[in-house]
């Protein structure tokens, strides 16, 4: 296989007088930067920060409440509306053929709102990010998991948000923008909003501090002002 | 004065007035716009030709919504009833109108060449201004309709990075303006990818063999020749009488016919149906033909230019250090002529707001053979690469897991089998069944398209390769990458599997069932080839 055809070799071919990975923080040897024309040396993957190795924050517990608030809020609207339309059909005589149709919709409804109130207990608290020297991860998912990676320097801005229950709860998110419209963009929801603030901070910080040595970072879509 | 950031390739800044003296500090150079008439403050228009394409974006405007069209074709139904002469009437106010519209836009679109970029100025109503630099750029291309090419004039589009942007473009201007504005942007202070070499070199050039077979591998073709199958005994049902009207004729006439009788209808229809293909290929051909004629790849620089074109003329450069993948295509019939298909996507948006998707953006190179496919792949990864090959055939591609024939064969044939089935024996008996049979089809399928399934990588690059009667290939660069995630299904935990979801500029690549500490490490060294990379991804 071409994969660990390959991660063999890189081992083998590893140059000496590379610098050793620094553990900490993810930052990477620079010595491919300076590279000899004629000598390419690879990384052994092995040797490379893993991503699972970091360690994980947790969202804030109260996005759990704040989820479920949400969603009580969304059933009780829903609650309504069937309310409303149960009270229209029991009372018109032309529609009585759909009276079968309620004892569903009421039990669909309870269902999603127990649903609704459940569900942020098990999935909330197994999402998570981390924040490292040269990336942003987030990790999601129950059944389907995911773990997401942004790269500082691809960054193209990141922008703070909250909606209004979570003003409540005195939470934000984070998204971090990349280019292209696919796939979305790395989304953190369920921060403390002052946490969401320092964290689009350090993040646009980040995506400057790599604008001053590599100026083909777009820094007017950082959010930094003119490029020179 | 509000300032909207589109996507992030150009600024456009909406007012509801004319900004009447954005232009004062002006003219530090007009770009030799000789094109145009000046205005006193440095603003430029288009030659009045312009009307032309203003007049073909309304009407396409206009016709591209089905609502209006639907609206309209039943206003002037209802018209002509009343009165033919009023319907004429209306339609000739229309058409004026149309006209008029046209002629406004042109009045109100200016632009200006500027130090740092192209200001364009339009809108009647709503006074739109775009305002692109030249750094964001990432190409020109032209366009020349047949009115236009006897004229002399071009269609430029600039292409911008990022999503949904407004894109501009500046119609009816000469040749000349359009190369010296090449030359600004080529120009321009960023730091590039060394290109192999710097002086204008014909990669490609297309005769009209080639362009026929285009025509006759256009997968279109056989797509529509089934469904033109599916539907021959309806078209046919006329040609049928006529022919029983005419046999009937000739049986009189000649009685030696009379015992080919039943062979004739067998014939007739099969040549219906040839008759039908050919038709198609015809058709395809002369698309091909008016799409790809005088095909020409050349590198100038670092750019990728193509034009073709038999009326219509087109022009498209792109950059090659902007290309973020390279897709290679193969239909069956492409398969059969060992002939392949290859696009550059560069970084930038979709098609603009508002308009058609079409492929003035990307780079398409439409048939090709197996060593330009790599002479290609050399040229647009340049240094890196090198290991890998864009050719599906290659046998270095290792395949992925066959658990990836799973997910479709149960919840796409197993549930739905098995559910029919049950549903069947209850309404129809035990000869429903025989839906079971749908599972084996669907396991077939899977099993076709887990073989295409492979992917290969060397330090700098990536390869996918998918499809199922045919191949699509996708490369890409590692250091271009601008996220990555490694994701894993229910199914996929159990059997140590992952998925590993590449997202570039110009779309995503995903590379699914393959061993989880596999993707975890590419993940990881993809991370740090991007993160590490000094050289600009766009």
């Amino acid at each position: 296989m071409a994969l660990t055809r390959s991660a063999a070799e890189s081992v083998g071919a590893m140059d000496p007088t590379a610098p050793a990975l620094d553990p900490d923080a993810g930052i990477m040897p620079r010595f491919l930067d300076s590279r000899p024309m004629f000598v390419n040396p690879e990384i052994p993957l092995d040797a490379l920060p893993a991503a699972d190795a970091v360690e994980w924050h947790a969202l804030d517990p109260r996005f759990v409440r704040c989820r479920q608030a949400r969603n009580v809020v969304r059933s009780v609207v829903l609650f309504g509306i069937i309310g409303i339309a149960h009270a229209v059909v029991a009372n018109v005589a032309k529609l009585a053929d759909l009276g079968w149709l309620f004892p569903w919709v009421w039990a669909f409804a309870v269902v999603r709102l127990a649903w609704a109130v459940f569900w942020p207990e098990v999935d909330i608290p197994r999402r998570g990010y981390a924040v490292r020297g040269k990336d942003i991860l987030y990790k999601a998912g129950v059944l389907w998991r995911s773990v997401t990676a942004v790269p500082y320097n691809r960054v193209q801005h990141a922008e703070t948000g909250n909606a209004p229950m979570d003003r409540r709860f005195g939470l934000a998110r984070l998204t971090v923008f990349t280019a292209g419209t696919t796939g979305g963009d790395l989304r953190v929801e369920g921060l403390d909003e002052a946490l969401a603030e320092q964290l689009r901070v350090f993040v646009v910080g980040k995506v400057r501090g790599e604008d001053l040595k590599a100026p083909m970072v777009d820094s007017e879509d950082a959010g930094i002002g003119l490029p020179a | 004065m509000e300032v909207s950031k589109s996507g992030n390739g150009a600024r456009t800044v909406r007012d509801g007035r004319v900004p009447s003296r954005v232009g004062k500090t002006a003219s530090a150079d007009s770009g030799g716009c000789e094109t145009g008439s000046t205005q006193a403050d440095g603003w430029l228009r288009t030659t009045p030709l312009a009307v032309f394409f203003f007049l073909g974006r309304t009407v396409k405007s206009l016709v591209s919504n089905v609502g209006n069209l639907a609206a309209s074709a039943a206003g002037i139904a209802i018209l002509v009833k009343q009165h033919v002469l009023l319907a004429a009437a209306v339609v000739a106010l229309g058409l004026v109108a149309l006209v008029v519209a046209a002629v406004l836009r042109y009045l109100f679109f200016q632009f200006r060449v500027e130090e740092h970029g192209v200001l364009i100025r339009q809108g009647v109503l709503k006074k739109t201004q775009l305002d692109m630099r030249f750094d964001r750029i990432q190409g020109i291309s032209t366009e020349q309709s047949l009115i236009y090419r006897m004229l002399g004039l071009v269609t430029v589009r600039f292409t911008t990075a990022g999503a949904a942007g407004d894109e501009g473009h500046l119609p009816a201007v000469t040749p000349e303006f359009v190369t010296r504005l090449r030359d600004r942007i080529d120009a321009k202070p960023v730091q590039r990818e060394q290109s192999s070499g710097s002086e204008a070199e014909t990669l490609l050039r297309l005769d009209g063999g080639d362009v026929t077979r285009i025509g006759l591998t256009d997968p279109r073709v056989l797509q529509f020749a089934l469904v033109g199958t599916a539907l021959t005994p309806a078209i046919g049902k006329p040609f049928m009488d006529a022919y029983e009207r005419a046999t009937d004729v000739a049986i009189q006439s000649m009685a030696v016919l009379a015992d080919l009788g039943p062979l004739l209808g067998v014939l007739t229809v099969a040549a219906l149906f040839v008759g039908i293909v050919l038709v198609f290929l015809l058709g395809s051909v002369v698309v091909a033909l008016l799409r790809y004629h005088d095909f020409e790849l050349r590198q100038e620089g670092s750019a990728f230019r193509t034009s073709s074109g038999l009326l219509t003329r087109k022009d498209v450069t792109v950059e090659v250090g902007k290309v973020q993948q390279l897709t290679v295509r193969q239909g069956v019939v492409m398969g059969w002529m060992r002939r392949y298909r290859v696009q550059a996507l560069p970084a930038s948006g979709g098609p603009a707001a508002g308009e058609m998707p079409d492929a003035a953006q990307k780079l398409v190179v439409p048939i090709v053979g197996e060593r330009t496919v790599e002479r290609l792949r050399e040229r647009v990864f340049g240094s890196e690469g090198r290991r890998v090959s864009v050719l599906p055939r290659d046998d270095r591609f290792a395949a992925v897991s066959p658990y990836a024939m799973w997910p479709p064969v149960v919840w796409l044939g197993v549930v739905p089998a098995i559910g029919a089935s049950v549903l069947g024996t209850t309404l129809f008996g035990i000869a429903a069944l025989s839906c079971l049979g749908w599972i084996v089809l669907v396991a077939m399928i899977a099993w076709q398209r887990w073989r295409r399934r492979g992917y290969l990588h060397d330090d700098d690059a990536l390869v996918c390769r998918s499809g199922f009667l045919g191949f699509r290939v996708h490369a890409l660069l590692f250091r271009k990458v601008q996220q990555v995630s490694v994701s894993q299904s229910p199914l996929q935990r159990r059997r140590n599997l992952a998925a590993l979801h590449v997202h570039l500029a110009t779309g995503s690549v995903t590379l699914a069932f393959i061993e989880h500490a596999a993707a975890k490490r590419l993940r990881d060294y993809i991370l740090y080839r991007a993160a590490s990379s000094r050289l600009a991804w766009h």
